[in-house]
């Protein structure tokens, strides 16, 4: 019955506004998380220590080297005479990424013999290394196109050989489109509010089930003619309001302190965040009918929400390159769903259109949730 | 034998078990309708489990039950408009103020918005908590406590009354008051099944069901009971059914 239904959202709302603390950890714990973890995760490498083995010592070589010199990607941690010398150079970690230069490349630039560049890189972290894999190969790709498009104006010295290019009539201008500024953050910081609004949306439903067995109010209310249906229901719309609106803070809190742009339209972001929210409440929902302490069940909902949502979403470790079943897992973690759009509204500003799909899994998902929450609420003591 | 339509309460070997303890051990009795049948015995006699089993909170583990003539054994939801539960646990909101705390359950029995006005008023009254209406609960001394528990059992008017232990932990005078309410109800209808801490609340009931170790070991009127065990107290009533002479707590 509808009445008895609004009854129990008007005490849940009660509940809410009287409970002081909880309003604080809400809106606070997550512009804490966000600084936190926004400025920790700065996945943006800068100085790599880069060592040099320029077996050619030709001003084209030295031309190459102060290309990644002046990137400031790089900056120079030594030079060495051979591979050998170099090996030792990782050995003592001194250097990430080696280039070896070798005898003849300024004259493979001129048409000579090619001679490949090597690239040594420490694999022992491979995050870094990839990265500055990454870096030395577009700046080497720049170097060499815009040389061998220019061969012809290449200038040459005295005896003929290299010494540079000038006078480019094409230059390479690559352009990352969505994050010009290749800021990881931007990247970070979207993925990041979906994991806090998991955690923050899953915490506050976890208790209140629960909750009313520690004190034994659910005692009364299991005497009263309220239904399983009634009291999730009514518990779930009061929670939903304060997590959207938690949403809304936590959205733009990221986005003003973190520079993220809000390229596409507050409703459709409002509209599919509504949808997450309301997952994640579903889940803290379930867990508080299934356990007995209140503590049980904010740590099951933090478990439960924030390494799914951080570990297996996409969020910074790719889900491809994981065993099968973290995959299946991965399927049903919202935050798979929602990292997506928040990234794509905020940073492309794409509409409904793109995301319908992940959007009504949310949706089915809630509903799942919910009608299991209600069944698994047991409407006796025992 | 009683007519049926004067049953308001009635159990046959109504038995629970907790794995293999039993806490409730076929228990049968009747309760006429307007009765005040109090439930008497030590600790863990297995008072709170009866009634629990009554209300619809357990589910008994064999036997049977009828509450207002419904079968509460299998289906006790359809009790649960007329029966008003006073848990021995405080259990209302102590966030919630005084109204507050009526207003829900008077919403969660269907009450509409003039009828759970005039309850809302005419309850603050009686349990003289009109100036206390917009007080935290939790602010509340323990003898407001409990009168506005009983306040919330009552807002849906009830034909069936469970209190378990009502009347715990307050003073003589407001427990007195809390039993005229009690006597008013049943004047008017009420049936009223009570558990009690205190030998001097027996001479209350109408009749008493003496339990002991999850049995009902006497019941009958306080006067019927003194008669029978030729003693002159129900503590000596006591002492000789329930093996102990003190306060059946
Ligand atoms: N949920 C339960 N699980 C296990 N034992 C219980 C449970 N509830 C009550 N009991 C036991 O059943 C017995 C009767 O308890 P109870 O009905 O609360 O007694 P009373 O209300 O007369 O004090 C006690 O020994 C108690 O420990
Ligand atoms: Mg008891």
């Amino acid at each position: 019955m509808i009445g008895r239904t609004i009854a129990v959202m008007a005490k849940e709302f009660r509940h809410i506004v009287r409970d002081s603390r909880s309003l604080m950890i809400i809106f606070i714990m997550p512009v804490v998380m966000t600084f936190l973890y926004g400025y920790a995760m700065n996945f943006d490498i800068k100085d790599i220590p880069l060592g040099v083995v320029d077996q050619d010592s030709t001003p084209a070589s030295r031309e190459l080297t102060t290309s990644f010199l002046a990137s400031g990607q790089f900056v120079l941690a030594g030079r060495y005479r051979d591979m050998g010398d170099a090996e030792e150079g990782f050995s003592f970690r001194e250097t990430v990424l080696t280039l070896v230069i070798p005898r003849g490349f300024s004259r493979s630039l001129d048409g000579g013999p090619e001679r490949p560049l090597g690239l040594l890189v420490d694999g022992s972290d491979p995050n870094t290394a990839s990265l500055a894999l990454g870096y030395a190969q577009g700046i080497i790709s720049r170097v060499t196109i815009e040389g061998s498009m220019n061969a012809l104006s290449v200038v040459r010295d005295r005896s003929g050989s290299a010494v540079g290019w000038e006078g480019l009539p094409i230059e390479l201008h690559p352009r990352f489109w969505y994050n010009p500024e290749q800021k990881s953050s931007h990247f970070i910081v979207p993925a990041l509010i979906a994991v806090i609004l998991m955690m923050a949306s899953a915490l506050l439903t976890s208790a209140t089930v629960v909750r009313e067995k520690e004190t034994g109010t659910l005692e009364q209310l299991l005497v009263s003619p309220v239904r399983p249906g009634e009291l999730i229901v009514g518990k779930l719309l009061p929670y939903g309001v304060l997590a959207m609106a938690d949403g809304a803070f936590i959205l733009f809190f990221g986005a003003m302190v973190f520079g993220v742009p809000i390229r596409g339209s507050l409703l459709v972001l409002f509209g599919f965040t509504g949808l997450y929210i309301m997952a994640a409440l579903t889940i803290g929902l379930l867990i508080s009918t299934l356990v007995d302490q209140q503590r049980v069940a904010m740590f099951g909902a933090m478990l439960v929400t924030v390494l799914p949502a951080f570990m297996l979403s996409n969020f910074i470790f790719p889900v491809k390159s994981m065993p099968v079943f973290l995959q299946l897992i991965s399927r049903v973690v919202p935050a798979t769903y929602y990292i997506p759009i928040v990234r794509g509204v905020l940073l492309k500003g794409v509409g409904a259109d793109v995301f319908w799909e992940n959007g009504l899994f949310l949706l089915a998902l809630t509903v799942i949730l919910t009608v299991v929450s209600i069944a698994r609420f047991k409407p006796r003591l025992d | 034998m009683t007519p049926p339509e004067t049953i308001a309460i009635e159990t046959r070997e109504l038995t629970r078990t907790f794995r293999r303890f039993i806490a409730v051990d076929s228990v049968s009795l009747q309760v006429r309708k307007g009765e005040i049948f109090g439930l008497l015995g030590a600790n863990g006699a297995g008072k709170t489990t009866t009634i629990r089993m009554l209300t619809g909170l357990l589910k008994p583990s064999r036997g049977e039950a009828w509450v207002a003539g419904i079968p509460v054994h299998s289906s006790p939801e359809k009790v649960k408009h007329r029966l008003g539960y006073m848990s021995q646990r405080f259990s209302l909101y102590e966030d919630l103020t005084v109204a507050e705390n009526l207003t829900f359950f008077g919403g969660v029995y269907g009450l509409r918005r003039p009828d759970l006005r005039r309850r809302k008023e005419a309850l603050l009254d009686l349990f003289d908590l009109k100036d206390m209406a917009d007080r935290i609960t939790s602010s509340l001394p323990t003898g407001h406590r409990q009168r506005l528990a009983l306040a919330s059992a009552l807002v849906h008017e009830p034909p069936l009354l469970f209190l378990d232990e009502p009347t715990g932990g307050i003073d003589p005078v407001a427990r007195r008051t809390f039993w005229r309410v009690i006597s008013d109800l049943a004047s008017a209808g009420v049936t009223v099944m009570v558990t009690t801490h205190y030998m001097d609340e027996a001479e209350y009931c109408h009749r008493l069901g003496i339990m002991r170790d999850g049995r009902i070991v006497a019941v009958g009127s306080p006067d019927e009971l003194r008669n029978t065990h030729q003693v002159a107290t129900m503590e000596e009533v006591f002492l000789n059914v329930a093996g102990t002479g003190e306060d059946a707590s």
